[in-house]
C-alpha cells in the first residue's frame, strides 16, 4: 500500500507552509491542526485542555456549571440508615393491559413551523421518557431529529411556567385561571359587541385542521379582528415562487430515491427544518447504495456547509444572493435544449453576472446543466426555502422542463395565505400596536418579542396594548410585556391534530396530563370562543366526517395517521415568468467588509430559540463546527484571513447600525464573503440553561435577530464585521485529544485509513479497495478467547455513504442512556459525556474542502484493549461479545480509556446528575421541581455517579428487554427486533444493528459487503462495528 | 522503699497479647465477612406493612395462587403488587367492616394507593426479571422461601450477587416444571432434585448467563 500522501493543498499563507507542504494531510480534523497555529501547538504542549484542578468556587464557569439545570446541594442523603425504606404504591384500579414497570408506545405528532412529524412516544408508568419516529408516517418513516429527541426533556423542564401571571406595575404577580377566565370573558363580551374592533391574534404557523377551523370561527365571530401568523423561520419564497411559475402557490414534494441527478441551490433538503427533510434524507441515501445499483449524483451550490453539501459529489460555494443569477443561467441552458411546451415561453435573458464568467463556476454549471439534460425525468432541482420567489419560480420551471413532474417532483396546492411574508405581517401588526390601534391581543405560542427582526419592536409595542394575553410554555421575553401570561401545555400533554407537509393528518395524543395545568392553543381558543374546551372533543368533532365512528377514530389515534388524508397531487401548468432583474450585488463576485453577506439559519439544535432551555440540545456539538453551548459567525477561510480573524475572536457584526457580538468560527467550505449565523441564541428569558437576565445565568450565544430586518429576514448584504480580540474558550469538541508532533504525524498518516472512500468507478473496478487499504496481518492472540460466541453475536454496520451528520443519533443516545449534561466549561475541558460522537473530517484544500462524517460508538472489540487493563474487572466480555461496563465495580482508574484506541469511553469527573442536573432517581428530595426532572430518566439504565467510567453498551437494555420476552415465548429473536437508539432515530438508515451469527440478518449481510472495513482493525482488536466505505460518484467532466 | 515488681503471672500477658493481636485480624475479618454480608444484614428484614395482610392466611390456608394477585409475574420484570381493586374483589363481600382493612377501603374510595413497604429490595443497578425465571421453572419458593407460612413477609434469602450466581452457575436444584412454580410444597418426583433438575435443564435449554450485562445495565 502506498503510504505517501497526496498533496492537495499548498497554501503559502500558513505559517509552516514552506517546510511542511509535503506533509500536509489529505484529511484533517481542524484548521488549527492543519495550520499548526501557535495556540494549537500550545494546547498540545499542555497535554490537558485545562490544568487539572477544580474550578474556584466563585468563577463564572463554576457558577454556570452549578446552575445548568438548577443545581441544588440541599439534598442530604439518607445513606447512613441501615434500611432505606422503599415504598411500592400500586394503582388502586389498574386499567386493562397495563403492566407496571414496562414501557408502552403511543403514536403522537409534533409540529414545527407548520409541519408535523408523526412520532411514537414511549411511556413508562405514565410518563413519556423517549420519542421516536412513527414508521407509518410518510415523512418520518421511523426517523426523527434532534428537535424531536430533545423535546421529551422539555416536558420536565422545571423552568416551564407553572401559573397564570399578570402584569402588576413593572413586575409580574402570580394569578390563577379563574381570574384570567373572568377577565378574558369580560373583555371578549365587549369585543363581541363591537365585532372585534381592535382585536388581534398572533399565532405560530399551524397546519392543525382543528385550529384552522377555530380560526375561521373566530374570524366569523369577530369580523373586524385580524389573525396574524408569525413564525420567525417561516418562509414564503417557495409559495410565492410556485405562484409565479404556476399562477397559484404550490407545495413541492420529491421522490429522491427515483432521481439520478440532483441539484440543490442552497437547499439543505435533508435537514429536519426542511419540510419533509427526514423522508428526503431517506430517499437521497437510498439512491446512494453502490453495492447493487447505480448511484445518484448530487450537486450542491451553497453558501455554507450543510448536511446536503457534505453528502454531495460536487459542491460549489457561492453566496446565497448569487443563486438567483445561477438559477437564471441554468434556466437559460436548460430551456434552450429541453423540449419546451409552447406556452412555457423562452428562457430568461442571459444574466450579466461577473462571477458566472469565472472559469470554475462556468465549468461547474455547464456540467450540471449537461448532466440534468441527460437525465430528463430522473432529476431534481431544489432551491433553499430562504431563497426569493424568483429562484423558486425558475427552479420549478426547470423541473417541469426536465420532465420531472409526476416522476421525481410532485406538486400539491398550497393555501393562498402561504405567499404572505410572516415578518411583513408582524411588522404591520406591530405598527398598529405602536399606534395604539390594538386594544386586545392574544399571542398563541411563538415568542415574537425575541425572534422578530430588529426593526419590528414587538415587545415595546406589546406594552401599549391594554389587554394582552400570552400563551406560552415559558414566561419568556414576550410574556414579560403581556398583561396576562397563561401557561401552555406541551405537545406531549395535549390533544390536537396536525398535517405533514404532504397533508397527511396525524392526531396529537397526550402522554401525560398537563404537569403545570397548562392549556393548549386549541383549548384556549375554543374556551375564548365559548366552545367546548376539551382538546379531545374538539379534535373528534373536527374529524367527524372522516372518522365518524369510534373505531375509526381510535384506529387513527393508534396508527398516528389518518389514511388518505394527504393532499391530492396536481400537475400545474407553467405560466411565463417575467424577465428577472438582478441587482448589482447579485451579479457581483467578491464583496468587501461592510458589504459582506450575512445569512440567518435555523439552529440545528435550538431551532429559532424555542429549545434554548434544553440542556441536551445546547450541549450537542453542532455538526460542522462541533461547537456546543454557543453559536458562531461562520467565515470562509479566505474571508477570515483577509479580515484577520481567527477561531474564537469575538466579533461585532453590524448591519444597518444594529450590532451583535458573536464569536468567529472559521468554517472551511463557506462561500467567500458570506457569513452564516444561527438564530435562536442570546435568549434573555429562557431559563436556567439558555440564559436569564437578572440572574447570573448569562444568555448562551448571541442573538442574531438583533441584526435581522423584516424585508430580508434570511440573508442580506451590508454586513460589517470588526474584531474585539480573542474571547472566552469555546466549548468545541473537535480539537480535543490534540497530540504532539509524533501523534500528529500518526494522525495524518492514519486519517485516510479511518474514513475510507473511493470514486464509484474505482469501486466498480476494485470493490475490495477498503479492505486492502491497510495491511491486516493474521495476528495471533496473546491468550485464548474468553468466549466462543455461540448464541448471539451482536454487531453493527455504519454506512459512511449514508451518514449526513445530523447528530439525531447523539441526542437519541443521550435520551435513552441517561447521559448527563456537563455544561459548557466541562465540555471545553474535554469532559463531555456523550457516548456516541460524530467525527467530522475535512478533506483537501481548505478553500474548497470536502467533508466526511463518521459516527463513533464503542466498537465492542472482541479482543478489547480496555478489558485487558482494568484492574478490578469492571469491564468484562460477555458471551454475546459486548464489552460490559459494570459501574458498581469501577474504581475510576481510567486505564481503560487510556488504552482505548477509539477514545469512546467517558469518565464521570463529577456526580453530574446531582451537581448539574440536581437529582438522580434515587436522591431523596421533597422539592417537586427536582422530582420532576428525575422523571425523564430511563428506568432501564443505571444512573452513574462520580468516579466511574461509562460508554456505549449497544443499548444492552434493549437487547435484554427483547431477549427475555422472546425466550419466555420460546421463540427466536427476529432480525430487526432489537434496534439501538441511534439506529432507530437515524433518518438515513445508516446504522444497522443485529446478530452476526444470524446469517440472514441485515447486519451480517452488510458486514459481508466488499466495502465493509474495520476501523483500526490492524491492532487486532476485532471490532464488532464495521464501516461501509464511502463511495462518491463524481462527474468525469469535473474530476 | 520497695521496688514494684510485676507479679509472676503478669508475664503471661505478653503471650496473651500476642495471641490476641495475632487472632484479632482474623476475628475482625471474620466479623466483617459474616456481619456485613447480606446473609446477616438483609436476611430477616421484616418491615411492618400498613395493612396486616397475612400471606399465611391467603396463600397458605386458603390456597390462593400467587398469580391471583401478582399477575404480571409471568409477563414482566416486576411481580406487581396488586392494585387495591384486587383486594376489593373479595373484601367488598367478606370482612367488609374489619378495621384492619380500613386502609384498603380508604384507598379504594379515595383513589390514593396503599403505601406498601418493599421487602425484597435489590440495588438500583440490578435488573432482575421475574418473568425470565418463572417461565423457566424457578419456583417462587426458591427466592422467597415459604411465603405461605409467613404471617408478615420477610426476606429469607440474602439476594446477594454471590447467591444469585450460585444458582446461575448451578441451577439444577432450583428447577421444576413451569406449571409448578407457585407450588410451595413441590418436591422432585423421585426425591432427587438434582437429577430431575438436570433433566429439565436439558429439555428446556436452560443456560443461565453469567455475563455482567445479564443483570447490570
Amino acid at each position: 500500500m502506498n503510504k505517501k500522501l497526496r498533496v492537495v493543498s499548498e497554501r503559502s499563507d500558513s505559517p509552516r507552509a514552506q517546510d511542511t507542504a509535503a506533509a500536509k494531510p489529505n484529511y484533517w480534523r481542524s484548521l488549527a491542526e492543519l495550520d499548526q497555529t501557535p495556540e494549537f501547538r500550545d494546547a498540545v504542549e499542555r497535554e490537558f485542555a485545562e490544568p487539572l484542578q477544580e474550578l474556584p468556587p466563585d468563577s463564572p464557569g463554576r457558577r454556570r456549571f452549578m446552575q445548568v439545570m438548577g443545581a441544588s446541594f440541599s439534598m442530604a442523603g439518607l445513606a447512613g440508615c441501615r434500611w432505606h425504606e422503599d415504598k411500592i404504591l400500586p394503582m388502586t384500579r389498574r386499567p386493562d393491559g397495563v403492566i407496571p414497570g414496562t414501557t408502552s408506545r403511543y403514536a403522537t405528532a409534533m409540529e414545527l413551523n407548520g409541519v408535523a412529524l408523526g412520532l411514537h412516544a414511549t411511556s413508562y408508568d405514565g410518563r413519556p421518557i423517549k420519542v421516536d419516529g412513527n414508521p407509518l408516517h410518510p415523512e418520518s418513516l421511523g426517523a426523527s431529529s434532534t428537535y424531536h429527541q430533545g423535546s421529551v426533556l422539555g416536558v420536565y423542564d422545571p423552568d416551564r411556567s407553572d401559573a397564570v401571571s399578570q402584569k402588576s406595575g413593572t413586575g409580574r404577580e402570580i394569578s390563577n385561571f379563574e381570574a384570567f377566565d373572568k377577565a378574558s370573558k369580560d373583555q371578549l363580551k365587549k369585543l363581541r359587541a363591537n365585532r372585534g374592533e381592535g382585536l388581534r391574534v398572533v399565532s405560530e404557523r399551524t397546519s392543525s385542521p382543528t385550529m384552522l377551523a377555530l380560526k375561521d370561527r373566530w374570524l366569523a365571530a369577530f369580523p373586524l379582528s385580524k389573525w396574524v401568523t408569525f413564525e420567525s423561520l417561516g418562509t414564503n419564497g417557495r409559495a410565492a415562487g410556485t405562484a409565479l411559475a404556476f399562477g397559484k402557490p404550490h407545495r413541492v414534494h420529491y421522490s429522491f430515491a427515483e432521481a439520478k441527478v440532483i441539484l440543490s441551490l442552497d437547499a439543505d433538503f435533508v435537514a429536519p427544518s426542511f419540510p419533509g427533510g427526514l423522508a428526503n434524507a431517506r430517499g437521497l441515501t437510498k439512491g446512494r447504495t453502490p453495492d447493487h445499483e447505480e448511484m445518484n449524483r448530487l450537486y450542491v451550490i451553497e453558501s455554507a456547509f450543510s448536511s446536503t453539501g457534505a453528502t454531495s459529489d460536487h459542491r460549489l460555494a457561492l453566496r446565497a444572493e448569487q443563486l438567483k443569477a445561477v438559477a437564471v443561467f441554468l434556466d437559460n441552458a436548460i430551456s434552450a435544449k429541453a423540449s419546451a411546451l409552447p406556452e412555457q415561453g423562452a428562457g430568461q435573458p442571459k444574466p450579466a453576472a461577473e462571477f458566472l464568467n469565472d472559469a470554475k463556476v462556468q465549468k461547474f454549471l455547464g456540467a450540471v446543466a449537461k448532466d440534468l439534460l441527460a437525465n430528463v425525468g430522473k432529476s431534481i432541482v431544489v432551491a433553499g426555502l430562504h431563497q426569493p420567489a424568483e429562484v423558486h419560480a425558475l427552479v420549478e420551471r426547470i423541473n417541469v422542463l426536465l420532465g420531472n413532474t409526476g416522476r421525481t417532483v410532485f406538486y400539491t396546492e398550497d393555501s393562498a395565505d402561504a405567499v404572505q411574508s410572516d415578518t411583513a405581517a408582524l411588522k404591520a401588526l406591530t405598527e398598529e400596536m405602536a399606534a395604539g390601534k390594538v386594544e386586545t391581543l392574544f399571542v398563541l405560542g411563538g415568542n415574537p418579542a425575541y425572534d422578530a427582526p430588529s426593526d419590528v419592536a414587538f415587545g415595546a409595542a406589546l406594552e401599549k396594548v391594554a389587554f394582552s394575553v400570552r400563551l406560552g410554555l415559558y414566561e419568556d421575553e414576550t410574556s414579560q410585556a403581556a398583561t396576562w401570561h397563561v401557561p401552555a401545555a406541551h405537545y406531549l400533554e395535549s390533544w390536537g391534530d396536525a398535517r405533514a407537509y404532504d397533508g397527511t393528518v396525524s392526531i396529537v395524543q397526550p402522554l401525560i396530563a398537563p404537569i403545570f395545568g397548562g392549556r393548549s392553543a386549541l383549548e384556549l381558543t375554543a374556551r375564548l370562543l365559548g366552545e367546548e374546551p376539551k382538546g379531545l372533543e374538539l379534535v373528534r368533532a373536527q374529524h367527524k366526517g372522516l372518522l365518524g365512528d369510534d373505531r375509526r377514530f381510535r384506529k387513527a389515534v393508534h396508527d398516528g395517521i389518518i389514511e388518505g388524508s394527504a393532499f391530492d397531487r396536481v400537475s400545474p401548468k407553467l405560466t411565463p415568468i417575467a424577465p428577472i432583474k438582478l441587482s448589482e450585488r447579485e451579479v457581483s463576485g467578491a464583496v468587501v467588509n461592510g458589504q459582506l453577506e450575512v445569512r440567518f439559519v435555523p439552529c440545528p439544535k435550538v431551532y429559532d430559540g424555542r429549545y434554548a432551555n434544553n440542556a441536551w440540545l445546547q450541549e450537542l456539538p453542532e455538526s460542522f463546527s462541533k461547537l456546543s453551548w454557543d453559536n458562531g459567525a461562520f467565515f470562509s477561510v479566505a474571508t477570515a484571513k483577509a479580515l484577520g480573524f481567527t477561531d474564537g475572536d469575538v466579533l461585532t457584526l453590524t448591519v444597518g447600525g444594529k450590532t451583535v457580538d458573536i464569536p468567529c468560527i472559521v468554517a472551511p467550505g463557506s462561500a467567500e464573503g458570506s457569513v452564516k449565523v444561527a438564530l435562536g441564541y442570546g435568549r434573555t428569558h429562557a431559563g436556567r440553561v439558555g440564559g436569564k437576565v437578572g440572574t447570573d445565568v448569562t444568555p448562551v450565544g448571541g442573538n442574531a435577530n438583533l441584526i435581522r430586518t423584516s424585508d430580508a429576514p434570511f440573508f442580506t448584504g451590508g454586513l460589517n464585521v470588526s474584531s474585539n480580540g480573542p474571547g472566552k474558550r469555546l466549548a468545541n469538541t473537535q480539537d480535543l485529544y490534540a497530540m504532539d508532533q509524533i501523534g500528529l504525524d500518526g494522525i495524518a498518516e492514519r486519517l485516510p485509513e479511518l474514513v475510507r472512500e473511493a470514486p464509484y468507478e474505482k469501486f466498480k473496478e476494485e470493490p475490495h479497495f477498503a479492505k486492502h487499504m491497510v495491511h491486516q496481518p493474521h495476528e495471533l492472540n496473546l491468550w485464548v478467547d474468553p468466549v466462543s460466541y455461540e448464541g448471539h453475536k451482536w454487531g453493527m454496520a455504519i454506512d459512511l455513504n449514508k451518514c449526513i451528520g445530523c447528530s439525531a443519533c447523539v441526542t437519541a443516545c443521550q435520551a435513552e442512556n441517561n447521559i448527563p449534561v456537563v455544561g459548557q466549561v466541562n465540555v471545553a475541558m474535554g469532559r463531555e459525556m456523550l457516548w456516541l460522537r460524530v467525527d467530522r473530517y475535512y478533506r483537501g484544500d481548505p478553500n474548497e474542502p470536502e467533508l466526511r462524517f463518521q459516527p463513533l460508538p464503542c466498537q465492542q472489540c472482541e479482543n478489547a484493549p480496555c478489558e485487558q487493563v482494568c484492574p478490578v474487572g469492571a469491564t468484562m466480555h460477555s458471551h454475546e461479545g459486548l464489552n460490559d461496563m459494570v459501574y458498581n465495580r469501577c474504581i475510576g482508574t481510567r486505564y481503560c480509556s487510556n488504552n482505548c484506541p477509539y477514545k469512546v469511553r467517558r469518565f464521570n469527573y463529577f456526580n453530574y446528575n446531582v451537581d448539574v442536573i440536581g437529582i438522580t432517581p434515587y436522591t431523596p428530595t421533597e422539592d417537586p421541581k427536582m422530582k420532576l426532572k428525575a422523571m425523564v430518566f430511563n428506568p432501564e439504565v443505571t444512573v452513574r455517579s462520580r468516579g466511574v467510567m461509562e460508554k456505549c453498551t449497544f443499548c444492552v437494555q434493549r437487547i435484554q428487554n427483547a431477549k427475555i420476552p422472546a425466550k419466555n415465548a420460546h421463540r427466536a429473536i427476529e432480525d430487526g427486533e432489537i434496534k439501538t437508539a441511534c439506529q432507530e432515530t437515524c433518518p438515513t438508515d445508516a446504522i444497522v444493528f443485529g446478530d452476526l451469527n444470524d446469517k440472514k440478518s441485515r447486519v451480517a449481510s452488510l458486514q459481508k459487503l466488499e466495502r465493509a472495513y474495520q476501523l483500526l482493525g490492524e491492532f487486532n482488536n476485532r471490532p464488532r462495528v464495521q464501516y461501509l466505505a464511502r463511495i462518491t460518484n463524481p462527474n468525469p467532466e469535473l474530476a | 522503699m520497695s521496688l514494684f515488681v510485676f507479679p509472676r503471672w503478669a508475664n503471661k500477658t505478653r503471650q496473651l497479647a500476642g495471641l490476641f493481636l495475632s487472632t484479632a485480624p482474623i476475628y475482625v475479618i471474620g466479623l466483617v465477612w459474616y456481619g456485613a454480608s447480606p446473609k446477616t444484614t438483609d436476611v430477616g428484614y421484616e418491615p411492618h406493612q400498613p395493612v396486616p395482610y397475612s400471606h399465611q392466611l391467603h396463600a397458605g390456608q386458603m390456597g390462593i395462587d400467587c398469580r391471583y394477585c401478582h399477575n404480571t409475574v409471568e409477563k414482566a420484570a416486576h411481580a406487581a403488587i396488586p392494585p387495591t381493586a384486587t383486594c376489593m374483589n373479595c373484601h367488598s363481600k367478606v370482612w367488609t367492616s374489619s378495621p384492619k382493612l380500613a386502609p384498603v377501603r380508604d384507598s379504594f374510595a379515595s383513589g390514593l394507593p396503599v403505601e406498601w413497604i418493599k421487602v425484597h429490595d435489590l440495588p438500583d443497578y440490578v435488573y432482575f426479571n421475574h418473568s425470565a425465571h418463572v417461565t423457566r421453572g424457578v419456583g417462587c419458593v426458591s427466592c422467597h422461601e415459604r411465603i405461605d407460612q409467613m404471617e408478615e413477609v420477610y426476606q429469607a434469602k440474602p439476594l446477594s450477587m454471590g447467591w444469585c450466581l450460585d444458582c446461575h452457575r448451578h441451577p439444577e436444584p432450583n428447577l421444576r416444571p413451569s406449571s409448578e412454580v407457585t407450588n410451595m410444597t413441590w418436591k422432585a418426583p423421585n426425591g432427587d432434585a438434582e437429577a430431575y433438575g438436570a433433566k429439565l435443564r436439558a429439555e428446556n435449554h436452560i443456560n443461565p448467563p453469567t455475563d455482567c450485562s445479564t443483570c447490570h445495565r
